[in-house]
């Protein structure tokens, strides 16, 4: 509950990864390269919709999201790119994308491959978590099934050939950004890693190895305190969980281990300066719950992505708490406080009831299917909102004395480059028309019958790429094996 | 005394999500709120086509189309938007709800959208707006 580590930040600080990607892989590189010259130590990828979707930028279904909010990734080659001079045996590669993680996953082998970096020297994380996409945030792209079929080969690839890689993080902070609740956040989490344990329980993998390669990500608000026991709560549930239900003994499969995500929904239009106040207390929150790494949004995340002094900020936020609260020299520095234990057990507890009803309904998947979860975060959205109209719940700038109507921000934002979408399609008939056609056929039979049967999908996924299959066109075989998940009625 | 009590017209909204963009907390919050405000709200969800919420904006005979874009693809899914429902003969006003600067407001205005909210904005400036929409709209007594 204190920490997963007796030394925590005395002996190392958390990860500061920063989001980001955005248009060609060459300008998200040079963004990465900033970046990691200030002093970050991997990076964390942002990919634009039509990716995160595995829908190459040509698909009609793509059309304007093209290199909007994050980095469009099409091929290997664009894979590569992005790693331009970024050698992934030194820098941590994060990827943050849930419905074609399997295919970017075996895009980084083939890149470690290129570079000569050996597979157990592979560090970072690999978001790969589809069902809370059906919660929160409608990124799917398969049904249900398909999913994990994909997230647990994937899995298991990444366990077996790169130990020290974290292959699934589950995004807890989603559900919480969506208007989700602290506990709903922790219950919905939770409910989800069952979901994937159960699953690869049935592959007779050895649990004490799986839970060991599972991670987290929790949302740090700027309510300090309540923040700090929400992480506290979670690290406790997750060891009960694991040892009860899996018989996890090793220590390592216990400690949950999770990245805190600073500024999102709650950086407001209005003053957009006092973003930096709430992203300074968020930080502090979440180095106060313990976190293993941070990613801090920029102040003008109401109206674009960063800026490039923006996502600098963001990171020098971070080491701000790092360097300058004088925090990181004690473990667990709010434990023993009578009001932080009394939470932290609320929390818990409330979680583990709300755990304990999904299960009663069959699980994750089949409440999110009924609209279970959705329908909660709904709720937990409106109450919220209708506390800030109503003034019960004060936002400076917004319903305080001196609130204005939000206006332009007066800073330079990040601009779109229009262009983009027609040269990255330029590119991509140039690298299909590249293609050995015989090669093509052959990848593409062998990656539908891996998909038809139950071996593991990476291999065949892999060798589809040196085919130069696209990201789209591996997903569309995975889509005419499984389907493609449509969501049903309304759940407001 | 006509004036004090006048109840407002029970509309019928149509609200929609172009594009690939998944966030739909504001566009849900704005459903369930206008709903509670005496409206019927149809929300067709994620990843609608253009041609396909004209259509439901015909086929349901709104008095209004909102369409909710938090990804910047906001001016190319107005033009979309606005194109297909008056080609489909659907003469509702568009508002728009997102992340959209100040700036881009006379410019999606010239496209053909009624109103915007961009993020911020607090709920009653919308539902203000709702109920000064011109009468002649369908829905029946309030």
């Amino acid at each position: 509950m204190r920490g997963i580590d007796r030394e925590m930040y005395r002996k190392r600080l958390w990860r500061m990864r920063q989001y980001a990607g955005f248009g060609s892989s060459e300008e998200t590189n040079r963004r990465w390269k900033l970046l990691l010259a200030q002093g970050q130590d991997g990076v964390s990828c942002a990919f634009d919709l039509p990716s995160q979707l595995g829908l190459d930028s040509d698909d009609p279904r793509a059309g304007a999201d093209v290199g909007r909010l994050g980095v469009g990734i099409d091929t290997l080659e664009d894979f590569c790119e992005l790693f331009e001079g970024i050698s992934l045996e030194s820098t941590a590669a994060t990827f943050n994308i849930n419905a074609p993680s399997a295919v970017i996953l075996a895009m980084l082998f083939e890149l470690a491959e290129r570079q000569g970096c050996p597979f157990d020297k592979l560090t970072g994380t690999l978001s790969n978590d589809p069902l809370i996409e059906f919660a929160a945030r409608g990124l799917w792209r398969l049904p249900p099934d398909g999913a994990m079929r994909l997230m647990a080969d994937a899995f298991e690839y990444a366990t077996r050939h790169a130990p020290r890689y974290y292959p699934l993080n589950l995004r807890g902070t989603l559900v919480y950004e969506a208007g989700g609740t602290d506990v709903q956040e922790i219950a919905y989490a939770l409910a989800c890693a069952l979901a994937y344990l159960d699953r690869l329980a049935e592959r007779r993998l050895d649990m004490n190895v799986v839970t060991a390669r599972f991670s987290f990500m929790f949302f740090a608000d700027s309510n300090v305190l309540e923040t700090a026991c929400k992480l506290r709560a979670a690290r406790m549930l997750w060891a009960q969980l694991v040892a009860e239900r899996y018989g996890v003994t090793d220590p390592s499969g216990q400690k949950l281990k999770f990245t805190a995500p600073v500024g999102n929904f709650n950086l407001r239009a209005q003053y957009p300066e006092l973003n930096l106040v709430r992203n300074a207390l968020g930080a502090l929150a979440a180095a106060l719950g313990g976190c293993q790494a941070m990613l801090v949004a920029g102040m003008d995340e109401a109206f674009e992505i960063p800026s490039e002094r923006n996502a600098l900020l963001g990171l020098y936020t971070q080491q701000v708490i790092a360097h300058e609260a004088r925090i990181t020299h004690v473990v667990d520095p709010l434990g023993g406080s009578y009001y932080v234990e009394a939470t932290t057990e609320r929390l818990r507890s409330e979680a583990l009831d709300l755990l304990a009803d999904i299960e009663q309904r069959g699980g994750a998947v089949a409440c999110l299917e009924h609209g279970v979860l959705q329908r909660g975060i709904a709720d937990s959205a409106y109450r919220t909102q209708m506390e800030e109209e109503s003034g019960v719940r004060l936002v400076v700038g917004v319903n305080t004395p001196g609130s204005e109507a939000p206006v332009d921000p007066n800073m330079e934002l990040h601009e779109h480059d229009d262009s983009g979408p027609a040269r990255r399609s330029a590119r991509l008939n140039e690298y299909k028309r590249g293609r050995d056609s015989a090669a093509l056929r052959a990848a593409q039979r062998e990656l539908a019958d891996a998909l038809a049967s139950d071996v593991n999908v990476l291999p065949a996924m892999r060798r589809a790429l040196r085919a130069r299959m696209t990201l789209g066109e591996i997903m569309t075989l995975c889509v005419d094996r499984y389907g493609e998940y449509q969501e049903i009625g309304e759940t407001l | 005394m006509t004036g004090v009590l006048r109840r407002p017209l029970r509309r019928r909204i149509l609200l929609t999500k172009i594009g690939l963009d998944g966030h739909d907390r504001g566009v849900k919050v704005i459903a369930r709120f206008l709903r509670d405000c005496g409206h019927e709200v149809i929300y067709m969800g994620r990843r609608q086509a253009a041609a396909a919420t004209a259509l439901t904006a015909v086929q349901e005979d709104v008095d209004l189309v909102g369409l909710s874009v938090l990804s910047g693809t906001h001016m190319s899914a107005a033009k979309e938007l606005v194109e297909a429902l008056r080609e489909a003969g659907c003469e509702a006003p568009v508002i728009i709800g997102g992340t959209v600067l100040r700036k881009e407001i006379p410019l999606l205005k010239a496209l053909g959208i009624a109103e915007v909210f961009p993020v911020g904005t607090p709920l009653g400036a919308i539902r203000d707006y709702v109920d000064g929409l011109a009468s002649g709209g369908k829905g029946g007594s309030a």
